[in-house]
């Protein structure tokens, strides 16, 4: 009997790994805001941008920063006024997203993801 | 070279063996995967209970006494009824338990549900249950790669499943989350099928010698080499646990940001995937308890070159990208040498008293970690501590004999 090797073990992380990673960029393109909405944001800004140019744009954009996350060039917004992901785009935010529930977390051996670790990882608006 | 390739009386497999492969990993992804995501639960029940954080946090403690405890049993009940019926078992145990979380209003209801009955689930569920079935379905040849694969397959579950547990909370609250996290570990019922073959005193090596239960378990806590691995892997234990825990505050406390010190654990995760695969690997091409040896040996001097050395950004990433290659690199190793020492008869079972060393180590980790941070201001003592205990298991691992353990093996004029 043929048993299997490498390559199904690559197969088998790399199947895993897309699976999760589909289900993460679809949970993201679900809650992508439309250039109408206003309210609490992600805004996400090219990763090279500076964040004190971030900072710039929001406020250019009518917004106020609540707080970046540990992805550089994406920050938590809060805008009232109507149109506000659209100003954020135009000021040059790659996207802007409602809640997000998928987070990537990840945790060692033995241990619990826990709520501080969910704080600091945490891209929710 | 590992010496378990002898001839053996393999049992077929009524599956192909990638299905067998496979859904032995989903499980043990399963398994793993959904005790991890329980801290995402911790603010939600508490919250919604008026609980103080302790309710919470004895139940968690609870359950992983409880897994390290009831794993020896699980073993042997997998040994005398084949893994695929513990499973099976377990699987509805752990749903159960799982389930029940959502109603268990009151302190004594969740040590029930998330204490006691997760933790038999997991016991009955985990990769050393998997590891067995591996065992003995696949050739001695694909074995310790069979163990490392399963190995690999469990953080894979930590991967996978604390964002999905996320998910589930903020999408459906988290008494819906937990009745979905129970379904998908009622999947495993499924996911068992293909391992139905596995069941114990079917797949021996010609040269294991037939006995109980009691003897087995008689005869192989009176040979040396079995003690000195259990032992041993009470250090992995102790370490895993006391760096899971105490780690993070201890970068915050040496002016490492509070991200950089989250994502150290996380880092770790993902190499522990890689170390654990990889040892498989070397555990089928050289000498298991030399390889063991290097290994605590190695984990000693990292700990010491991180603390000696400044402690920068940098070196975080390294310590924990090293860290985590040796991290679950320790069970297919182990699991091997308990398989080449007493055999694949009753390894489930010896396995889970090796394992159980290892969760005393654990326990003791994170207590004596907190306990001594205390004491003394620091966590320079349980560092140190640490050290000199990966010193302890490489001097374990040396003298272990490779090989069957003469009151294992048929002998030879019965052969005749």
């Amino acid at each position: 009997m043929n048993w299997p090797g490498h390559k199904l073990a690559i197969g088998l992380f790399a199947a895993v790994l897309l699976a999760t990673g589909l289900a993460m960029a679809g949970t993201m393109l679900a809650g992508r805001a439309s250039d109408e909405e206003a309210g609490t944001l992600l805004a996400v800004f090219p990763p090279s941008t500076r964040p004190n140019n971030v900072f710039g744009r929001i406020i250019l954009a009518g917004g106020k920063p609540i707080r970046p996350t540990w992805v550089r060039g994406t920050w938590v917004v809060h805008g009232d006024d109507e149109g506000f992901a659209g100003r954020l785009k135009a000021q040059g935010a790659i996207g802007a997203y409602r809640n997000s529930p998928v987070l990537p977390q990840l945790a060692g051996c033995f241990a619990f993801v826990d709520a501080k670790s969910v704080q600091l990882f945490a891209m929710r608006p | 070279m590992a010496s378990d390739t002898t001839a053996s009386s393999q049992q077929s497999a009524p599956f192909n063996p990638t299905v067998v492969i496979v859904c032995g990993c989903l499980i043990a992804m399963v398994a793993f995967g959904v005790r991890s995501t329980m801290g995402l639960f911790n603010g939600p029940i508490t919250e919604a209970n008026g609980w103080g954080r302790e309710t919470f946090g004895l139940a968690m403690a609870l359950q992983n006494l409880i897994w390290g405890a009831a794993q020896p049993f699980a073993g042997a009940f997998a040994d005398k009824f084949g893994s695929f019926r513990v499973i099976m078992a377990g699987a509805a145990i752990y749903a159960a338990g799982t389930a029940m979380m959502v109603i268990a209003d009151t302190g004594p209801l969740m040590y029930l549900a998330g204490g006691l009955l997760m933790g038999l689930g997991i016991a009955m569920t985990s990769f050393s249950i998997i590891m067995a079935a591996f065992g003995r379905l696949v050739p001695p040849e694909k074995r310790s790669w069979s163990f490392g694969i399963a190995t690999a397959a469990s953080s894979m579950g930590q991967f996978v499943f604390a964002p999905l547990g996320q998910g589930f909370i903020a999408a459906f609250g988290w008494q819906n989350a937990l009745l979905l996290l129970a379904a998908t570990i009622a999947f495993m019922w499924l996911l068992v099928l293909p391992l139905r073959a596995a069941k114990g005193g079917v797949a021996r090596d010609e040269t294991e010698l037939e006995m109980s239960i009691g003897e087995a378990l008689s005869r192989a806590i009176r040979h040396p080499s079995f003690v000195l691995l259990t032992l041993g892997f009470f250090v992995c234990g102790f370490q895993v646990a006391f760096i899971t825990v105490h780690f993070p505050p201890l970068l915050v406390e040496q002016g490492i940001s509070a991200q950089l010190a989250a994502w150290s654990i996380a880092i770790v995760g993902i190499f522990n995937v890689i170390g654990a695969y990889t040892s498989g690997i070397v555990g089928a091409k050289y000498s298991r308890r030399y390889s063991l040896t290097l290994l605590y040996l190695t984990r000693s001097v990292v700990m010491t070159a991180f603390f000696v050395l400044p402690i920068t950004p940098l070196s975080v990433v390294l310590f924990s990208a090293c860290m985590g290659l040796l991290w679950l690199s320790t069970v297919p190793l182990t699991m091997g040498l308990v398989t080449v020492i007493c055999g694949t008869r009753y390894m489930a079972m010896l396995y889970g008293l090796v394992f159980f060393s290892h969760q005393i180590g654990s326990f003791l980790g994170v207590w004596l970690g907190g306990r001594l941070y205390d004491q003394y201001g620091t966590y320079d003592v349980v560092w140190w501590l640490g050290v000199a205990l990966g010193l302890f298991a490489a001097v374990m691992h040396w003298p272990i004999r490779e090989s069957r353990a003469p009151a294992f093996t048929v002998p030879e004029a019965a052969k005749a």
